[in-house]
């Protein structure tokens, strides 16, 4: 049973992950059956998405239950998730009081998050060359001033052509090379771990 | 006749065997008698056969080990021969002993031994000597020179019996027989094989090797008993017979062998330094074993100090008890103790130093964010807006978003996708909302989808704030359907691309509003009128891109993007890719702006102008900052240099 | 009472933002309570409305609404559909569900499998036919006269500029080759000179796109923290 239960699953991965990629090549053929693999996936992933919230949930209840260190801040996540579930339960999910829960409790708060973000970031910034004084640091540190320069008209100075001028060059040639190279890359990288599975050779599902 | 004694496992043997039968020892040489009762084994080896009947003088007080090692008969002879050579004449020496074999006797030359001459025998000096036994009698005769054959001395010669004392054979020393009348190898003298075994079984060993002959009268005192040994004993027959026939012999042999002797080898010096000081005394055994029993049967007959093997001789006994209780003194104790303390406090975690509270990183990073926020909250408070807004050309994408949609038909279906996350409404909000003005006033049919779990609340909340404030009350717009929000990732794009009808059936309203129009007439993806997809992930948008773009590529649908400005690098490459694979980008707040001046709503955003110095002050801050961090990091690797 | 609810509604909302808003804010002067408070509401938050936008659209309305309509309907056509898209993946679901369990968790491996297979095949398909394609063809166009004239920008320029991504792009793509030939015995492998000053200049190409990247995050993070200020003064102005 140890022996034949890793190969069947493999066997069920490259299966159906032929069956779908034909799909793609021959739709008339292949195309009914890639939809209803597909739509099988998909009621899959809702139902992994609602185990991941449960697991979420059960972590919590644990910790509430045995009131380890931080119990009170799991109480006060498994109250808002249950009043959040029974809200949006019962009204629905675009009703006025869910959105009113949505809109006064996680949009502040997310955005809130953000924010803090643009200080951290500015702080890291300004600590880059005293940590890690090297030549990629300096260029990295050059191209975001003359980014930030030409990004938005100044305060002070307003629009700057030749600022604009060197902006719209950064983020047009080199970084839109940087960034083709790197959509390149992952995708190739991409192509070759699905394929490492669909052959079998990979195993991520644990068979 | 007597047995001889083996001089290695000291059992008697039959006196025709030249070996041991035991352990195969040679005899001959030896020749040893066996002794009537058990004795030391130097005794035992140096008595004549039944003969030794003096008892053994106890020994000299103040003499060495060796010296009381060396039997008496043996000193006696020393002395007899000693006592010879001072006055007593010679006896004549029967005939039957003039011809001496060489084996036995070492005829050396004709001159009369002097008295008091130094003594022949190698083993017999060297023996003497390490005794210490002096010899005051005997004259030193010269030491052979090194390569020179043995001469023999005028002492020596004179010593060795004339005719007569050439005969006379000491049978009690048989060893020292034969070589007393031999003429002395000229090579520095050898152990005999016997004296070599003697010395492994023996508890005394000789040290060093066995000088030539120094015949030093001083320490040969048993020189005299030695000379006079023979005048007093007569030799056995089977000598006195084979004396004539070798006569004539010996002398030959001898002279020959003293031309063909090796000549006597230079020692080196570190075997010279190995020579046994004169003034030290051999070590004794280890244990004296003087007292012990001497074994008399089984093959450790004749030693000393042997476990007996016999039964009685284990007594079983209870072991002893030994106290396992260590004697611990108080010092100990204390230094015990103070051990225990130092492992158990090795055990105890050491709380780490807590940081301090107050660091200058920590003022370091409120000031720059004061630095940030004040000037922010300035702009705020003082509802300024003077700076300028971009312009939509200077924008790549907004106006290629704009003409998009400027020329979708009126009351088209668009897709509409809210794919981004709550916090970046700030940002893209002014994008979304002149968007959604556009397509409002064209009447599009908007279809919500989302990929993001909060991307429907997002999209009500936006329709209904945009609506109203376009009819100036609070209405929702009647023209669009919300289906929520398709599980997956990849793979609801996929069956949404390929078959949306079965992934979202219904809209979040319940209603099934593929049975209606417009969207009846929409069975995939690229049936649409267009595709707006609003993210802030480069990912998400690249999945987009991958899933919905190749099938609006075939149908040449638009496929236009809102994103916010961490995701615009990543689709630029798209956007600028020939042919295009996104039609149309508005990217971040300044995009938004942009945007919406090329729709003509010029309302300013209230929060421009702090966006606008909150971005030059951080240009301020990370100029200064940086090169000021660069200098003292400089000046800091230049001390440690230094230092 | 329930216009008074829905009229208190919007000064309370505006409160409780205000007050999450500094809790998250205060992050600034350190690490504290507050902050961790309302961290974990807004994940309570968050992932309630995720579960219930999931049982809305996937369980109730994929699942169990067809059910009922076909048990009002009686429509045998839609039933055979329904068994061949919906009972089975339903069936799947519920076996993931020994997922929860260590003891059980061994069963569930088929169908992750099964969704393995389904997703790597779906994204090689959108790689392979959604950017590999394209963008090596935008590549080559790069230096395509048709699209400069399509573009109508100054030929000199587009060709410089095509160059440079052209450039840019294969010394991207070389920086992250790391594969060497086994050299003999003894030697250490290591590329030839030429990739590594290639490397270096994707590198440099690579350094520049995340400079853009970072700035790019910082501006969004920027408008959020101009927004939350402008907040924080709107409520307070509202309350003055």
């Amino acid at each position: 049973m140890k022996r034949i239960l890793p190969i069947t699953n493999t066997v069920i991965a490259v299966i159906s992950g032929v069956f779908v990629i034909l799909g793609y090549f021959f739709p008339g053929s292949f195309g009914g059956i890639q939809s209803v693999l597909i739509g099988w996936a998909i009621i899959l992933a809702a139902f992994a998405l609602l185990l991941g919230i449960f697991n979420l949930a059960w972590v919590h209840w644990k910790k509430v239950s045995s009131e380890g260190k931080g119990h009170v801040y799991s109480i006060v996540l498994l109250i808002s998730m249950l009043i959040m579930i029974v809200v949006a339960g019962i009204s629905g999910p675009t009703s006025a009081l869910t959105l009113w829960i949505f809109n006064n409790f996680q949009v502040p708060v997310e955005a809130a998050l953000l924010a803090l973000l643009a200080v951290i970031l500015v702080y890291a910034g300004v600590r880059l060359l005293s940590r890690r004084p090297k030549w990629n640091s300096i260029l990295f540190l050059v191209t975001v001033l003359l980014v930030l320069l030409g990004a938005v008209p100044l305060y002070f100075l307003g629009t700057i052509g030749p600022l604009n001028a060197v902006h719209d060059w950064l983020t047009q040639v080199p970084a839109v090379a940087g960034a083709r190279g790197l959509l390149l890359g992952v995708a190739l990288g991409t192509v070759a771990t699905g394929l490492r599975i669909l052959i079998g050779s990979d195993r991520p599902y644990g068979g | 006749m007597t047995d001889i004694i083996c001089p290695l496992c000291g059992r008697p043997n039959p006196p025709d065997r030249e070996e041991c039968k035991y352990c195969q020892a040679p005899l001959k040489t030896s020749g040893f008698a066996a002794s009537p009762e058990g004795s030391d084994d130097l005794h035992e080896l140096f008595s004549t056969s039944g003969e030794n009947t003096e008892p053994e003088k106890p020994p000299e007080p103040g003499a060495s080990d060796l010296e009381q090692a060396i039997p008496d008969w043996l000193k006696e002879t020393e002395a007899s021969f000693k006592g010879k050579f001072e006055g007593e004449p010679e006896e004549p020496i029967p005939d039957e002993l003039s011809g001496k074999p060489d084996s036995l006797l070492s005829p050396p030359s004709e001159s009369p031994r002097p008295a008091g001459s130094a003594i022949d025998d190698e083993w017999l000096a060297s023996l003497l000597d390490e005794a210490g036994v002096n010899q005051p009698d005997q004259a030193t005769p010269e030491q052979p020179e090194q390569g020179k054959p043995f001469e023999e001395s005028p002492e020596e010669a004179a010593w060795q019996p004339q005719s007569p004392a050439e005969d006379q054979i000491e049978p009690e020393a048989p060893e020292s027989t034969p070589k007393a009348e031999k003429p002395l190898p000229a090579e520095p003298a050898q152990k005999p094989e016997w004296l070599t075994k003697l010395e492994a079984s023996s508890n005394i060993k000789l040290e060093g090797g066995i000088p030539p002959a120094e015949p030093e009268q001083e320490k040969f005192p048993h020189t005299e008993a030695l000379e006079e040994e023979p005048e007093q004993q007569t030799p056995p027959e089977w000598l006195a017979k084979s004396m004539p026939e070798e006569a004539a012999e010996p002398e030959k042999e001898t002279e020959k062998k003293v031309e063909g002797e090796i000549a006597p080898a230079e020692l080196p010096g570190w075997l010279e330094a190995m020579r046994p000081s004169e003034d030290l005394t051999p070590t004794g055994p280890v244990e004296d074993v003087s007292s012990e029993d001497i074994v008399t049967a089984g093959p450790l007959v004749g030693l000393r100090g042997v476990i007996s093997a016999h039964p009685s001789a284990i007594k079983a006994r209870k072991p002893p008890t030994y106290s396992i209780k260590l004697r611990v003194t108080d010092e100990q104790k204390a230094r015990v103790e103070l051990m225990e303390e130092l492992l158990a406090d090795e055990e105890k975690p050491t709380p780490l130093p807590s940081p301090p509270v107050i660091s200058s990183r920590y003022i370091f990073r409120l000031v720059v964010a004061a630095i940030l926020l004040l000037p922010i909250f300035w702009m705020i408070i003082t509802k300024s807006q003077s700076s300028s807004t971009p312009q939509p050309g200077n924008i790549p994408g907004v106006t290629d978003f704009t003409q998009q949609i400027q020329h979708l038909p009126a009351a088209a279906p668009v897709l509409v996708a809210f794919d981004y996350e709550a916090g970046f409404s700030a940002e893209m909000n002014p994008a979304i909302s002149n968007m959604l003005t556009q397509l409002m006033r064209k009447s599009a049919y908007l279809t919500i989808v989302t990929t993001n779990p909060s991307g429907p609340a997002l999209a009500e909340s936006m329709i209904a704030d945009v609506y109203s404030q376009q009819v100036g009350s609070r209405q929702s717009y009647p023209y669009y359907a919300d289906l929520g929000y398709i599980p997956g990732g990849t793979l609801g794009l996929l069956g949404l691309a390929t078959s949306p009808k079965s992934v979202l059936p219904y809209a979040l309203s319940g209603y099934n509003v593929w049975a209606g129009k417009p969207l009846d007439t929409i069975s995939a993806v690229k049936d649409f009128s267009a595709v707006i997809v609003i993210t802030n992930d480069a990912d998400t948008a690249r999945i987009w891109i991958e899933q919905i773009g190749p099938q609006l590529q075939s149908s040449e649908k638009p496929l236009l993007f809102v994103s916010s400005a961490q995701a615009a690098p990543m689709i630029l490459p798209y956007y600028q890719a020939f042919p295009s694979q996104v039609q149309g980008l508005v990217a971040g707040l300044a995009g938004g702006v942009a945007y919406g001046r090329s729709i003509g709503n010029i309302q300013q955003n209230g929060i421009w102008d702090a966006y606008s110095i909150a971005v030059t002050i951080s240009i301020l801050i990370l100029l200064v900052g940086s090169v000021a961090g660069g200098i003292v990091k400089l000046l800091a690797s230049n001390k440690k240099e230094k230092s | 009472m329930l216009q008074q609810i829905s009229q208190l509604a919007e000064p309370i909302g505006m409160i409780i933002g205000f007050l999450l808003t500094i809790m998250v804010l205060s992050y600034i002067i350190g690490d504290n309570v507050l902050f961790r408070l309302a961290v974990h509401i807004f994940i309570g938050v968050a992932t309630g409305y995720a579960a219930v936008m999931i049982l809305y659209n996937v369980i109730w309305y994929q699942v169990l609404v067809p059910v009922l309509q076909l048990y009002t309907a009686g429509n045998s056509g839609n039933l055979s559909m329904y068994i061949i898209r919906v009972v089975p993946a339903v069936i799947l679901g519920i076996w993931m569900l020994t997922k929860v369990s260590p003891r059980t968790a061994r069963w569930g491996t088929p169908v992750l499998a099964f969704l393995t297979g389904v997703g790597a095949a779906t994204v090689i398909a959108g790689a392979v036919r959604g950017t590999i394609f394209p963008q090596i063809g935008a590549s080559i166009n790069l230096l395509n006269r048709q699209s400069a004239l399509a573009e109508g920008t100054n030929l000199v320029g587009w060709f410089i500029n095509g160059l440079v991504i052209l450039i840019g792009i294969v010394a991207t793509l070389i920086y992250f080759q790391f594969g060497v030939r086994r050299p003999p015995e003894g030697v250490a492998a290591h590329r030839p000179v030429i990739l590594d000053y290639v490397s270096t200049l994707g590198e440099g190409f690579i350094v520049v796109t995340l400079g853009v990247l970072f700035t790019g995050v910082y501006l969004a993070a920027l408008a959020a923290l101009v927004d939350r200020i402008n907040y924080l003064w709107n409520v307070i102005l509202s309350f003055i």
